[in-house]
């Protein structure tokens, strides 16, 4: 029982101090360039959450965010290192753009809006997970490192589709883009006046999924398995190799339904520049490390990282604040959340049960207040 | 076509520059077993803060110490998280390498009001060619290594010295032995988390001079993310080396021909043609990965073929 709660109390602690430095690093750097950083939190939290239409804003936010945060858990929960969600979306929002664009004569085929939405999510899901298949056999077949693979084929990713929508699909537009999604194809809003769509529901049915799956099936147990020791689950039978390939493709499902809503919902075509800065994929990135692979976790906090992004915009249009704070900040979450800083056996927690050491904290005490 | 093999020659040994500084500093960290993903970070650093204290001071001597400051201030911290209190060097890496693609566009916006450049032509002179006479009358050679920057010559120099360091002297060895087993090193006597501080300065310190290659002799300016994935690049080198300094310059001298015929073929072709150019680099390290891994894959995994 006492060690329980000891762990209880050292994993909030350990969760709130990342994001205490984080946020004191954040304020340094606000005062650096003479803001206020009380001002700047709090017009962020307020822009992000404090009313039911920004909070509608947010969710849009959050939505692929959700996703790609999925996506990225579900790989790290194999200790597979795959940050390649980033370049999965582009892919699988190029190939949703397509269909929905109704290139290739697609268009012409007059596909009623059922079909049409379905057929071009499902484009974009296939052709991320084929993408996905590269960094999957290069790293089951010949163990290729896979965080140096997977950042290779983001840049390939991100290059290919730049190159293809201006040299090939921009036609005949001033903009860099393809053409605008098919009436058919657009993915409907929840209400017209916030960014919020119906990939919503399916973003929460694949949070549903995929927690399923990691608690409840075999296969999320082999998982679980691989990520603790891989030689060991190799050993007891456990065929590594098949598993990470449907890592790998589950992931790269995932994003590709995340990049193909974020076409066919809110951006309506696809541009270079579609996954915004940081990219969607390395949003995921963050809010899977800082859930530690938790699939409802990374939805909670993915929708608190929606609502940083939309109050960061909006604190930006109200005080001229540059969005990087906030990139500076989540970056130093990341780095400060590495690091476990109680352990429920270090000293700190013996010494609280003896004599001595409440006499140590009056000290402590006596010496705080003198300093004050 | 003779001037176009010239050329690209040249561009190679020029552009390879600063993937090889990175890469024989980031080859002591990686053998010291630390798989250091800051060094995109550290380069990045590196251009920057050359760039800001030039434009700050005025003078190109406080460019050069900003470089070398805050390249061993970004391996200091991940040294201190990863050395000190042994958190997830991947992690870690990532982490700084996102922070540092953040932080230059955050202070530009606020300071200079553009959040991609920074233009220091008017006090750094990118032209620092230097002329050997004699060189020129050597046929192929001549071309490709005269009319190079200090630094270019100076990294071979470097390569030469940090070669005989890895494999001649006691820390070299040391650091080998670090990689091989921490625990082993640690029985007898060796102090690891010195190897690796060790390491760490000797990468920062190589990262900074392949920053300062980068802005104080070819573009005179910073402009966002210029490190364009190299510290990844060099990795790739230092991976495919198998960890050893030579074999990965050698590697990494290739990353720096493919990108100098990416250089020369846009020349030739469409602006929309070089779009597709850019990622020839990226795509090349994944086919050199796959036949370097082939073999060692061929060696390990595949051996019951052999068997009989």
């Amino acid at each position: 029982m006492l060690t329980t709660t000891k762990e209880r109390i050292c994993n909030i602690l350990n969760k709130l101090i990342p994001l205490f430095l984080a946020f004191l690093v954040g304020a340094i750097f606000a005062l650096i360039i003479g803001f206020n950083p009380f001002d700047v939190y709090a017009r962020i939290i307020k822009g992000g959450f404090f009313s039911t239409n920004n909070l509608m804003m947010t969710l849009g936010f959050a939505c692929p965010i959700i996703m790609t945060g999925i996506a990225t858990a579900f790989s790290f929960k194999a200790g597979v290192w795959n940050i390649g969600i980033e370049g999965q979306l582009y892919i699988g929002a190029y190939a949703a753009a397509l269909v929905g664009g109704g290139y290739y004569g697609i268009s012409s085929l007059g596909l009623p809006s059922y079909i049409h939405i379905p057929l071009a999510i499902l484009t974009g899901a296939l052709f991320a997970a084929l993408y996905a298949l590269i960094p999957a056999l290069l790293k089951a077949l010949l163990n290729v490192n896979v965080v140096v693979s997977t950042m290779m084929l983001n840049y390939i990713a991100t290059g290919l589709t730049n190159f293809m929508c201006k040299a090939i699909h921009q036609g005949d537009q001033s903009y860099d883009s393809t053409y605008a999604v098919m009436d058919t194809a657009i993915l409907p809003k929840l209400d017209s006046r916030f960014r919020v769509t119906y990939a919503i529901f399916i973003a929460i049915a694949i949070v549903v999924v995929i927690t399923f799956i990691l608690k409840r099936t075999k296969f999320g147990y082999e998982v679980n398995a691989i990520g603790r020791q891989l030689e060991f689950a190799e050993a007891t039978g456990m065929r590594v190799k098949k598993k990470i390939i449907i890592l790998f493709l589950v992931s790269g499902v995932i994003a590709g339904i995340a990049g193909a809503t974020e076409v066919l919902g809110v951006n309506k075509n696809f541009t270079p520049g579609m996954s915004g800065d940081p990219g969607l994929g390395w949003e995921g990135y963050f809010v899977a490390v800082l859930a530690n692979n938790n699939p409802i976790a990374v939805f909670i906090i993915a929708i608190i990282f929606g609502g940083f992004r939309y109050g960061s915009i909006s604190a930006q249009s109200q005080i001229g604040m540059p969005l990087d704070l906030l990139n500076i900040i989540k970056a130093t979450m990341i780095l400060f959340y590495a690091i476990r800083y109680f352990k429920p056996e270090s000293r700190i927690f013996n010494i609280f049960g003896t004599k001595k050491t409440a006499a140590a904290l009056s000290d402590s005490k006596e010496e705080a207040e003198q300093n004050v | 076509m003779f001037d176009f093999i010239e050329n690209l020659l040249y561009y190679t040994v020029k552009l390879s520059t600063p993937l090889l500084f990175c890469t024989i500093g980031g080859v002591f960290v990686q053998r010291a077993g630390t798989m250091n993903f800051a060094l995109e970070a550290a380069i990045n650093t590196s251009c920057f803060f050359s760039v800001l204290f030039t434009v700050i001071t005025g003078n190109t001597f406080w460019g050069i110490v900003g470089a070398f400051l805050s390249c061993i201030i970004i391996n200091a911290i991940f040294g201190t998280f990863v050395v000190r209190f042994k958190a997830n060097a991947v992690l870690i890496g990532l982490a700084i390498n996102m922070l540092m693609t953040a932080v230059p566009p955050y202070l530009l916006q606020a300071f200079f009001d553009s959040r991609g450049l920074l233009m220091a032509t008017d006090f750094i002179d990118v032209n620092k060619a230097i002329n050997i006479p004699f060189l020129d009358k050597i046929p192929i050679l001549g071309p490709m290594l005269n009319n190079q920057t200090p630094l270019t010559y100076l990294v071979y120099l470097v390569i030469i010295i940090l070669t005989i360091v890895y494999y001649k002297t006691k820390f070299g060895v040391y650091v080998q032995v670090t990689g091989e087993n921490q625990q082993s090193a640690e029985a007898v006597g060796i102090n690891t988390d010195k190897i690796k501080w060790i390491a760490l300065m000797i990468s920062a310190c190589c990262c900074a001079l392949s920053g300062l290659n980068l802005t104080f002799e070819q573009t005179g300016s910073y402009s966002l993310n210029m490190s364009a994935a190299r510290g990844l690049i060099c990795l790739a080198a230092i991976n495919c080396g198998s960890r050893r300094p030579v074999k990965s310059c050698l590697y990494a001298l290739i990353f720096g021909f493919v990108r100098a015929l990416q250089l020369m073929l846009s020349s030739f072709v469409s602006p929309n043609i070089t779009l597709i150019l850019e990622i020839i680099p990226y795509l090349t390290i994944i086919i050199v990965f796959i036949i370097t891994e082939t073999s060692v894959a061929r060696k390990t995994t595949m051996r019951f073929f052999r068997e009989e």
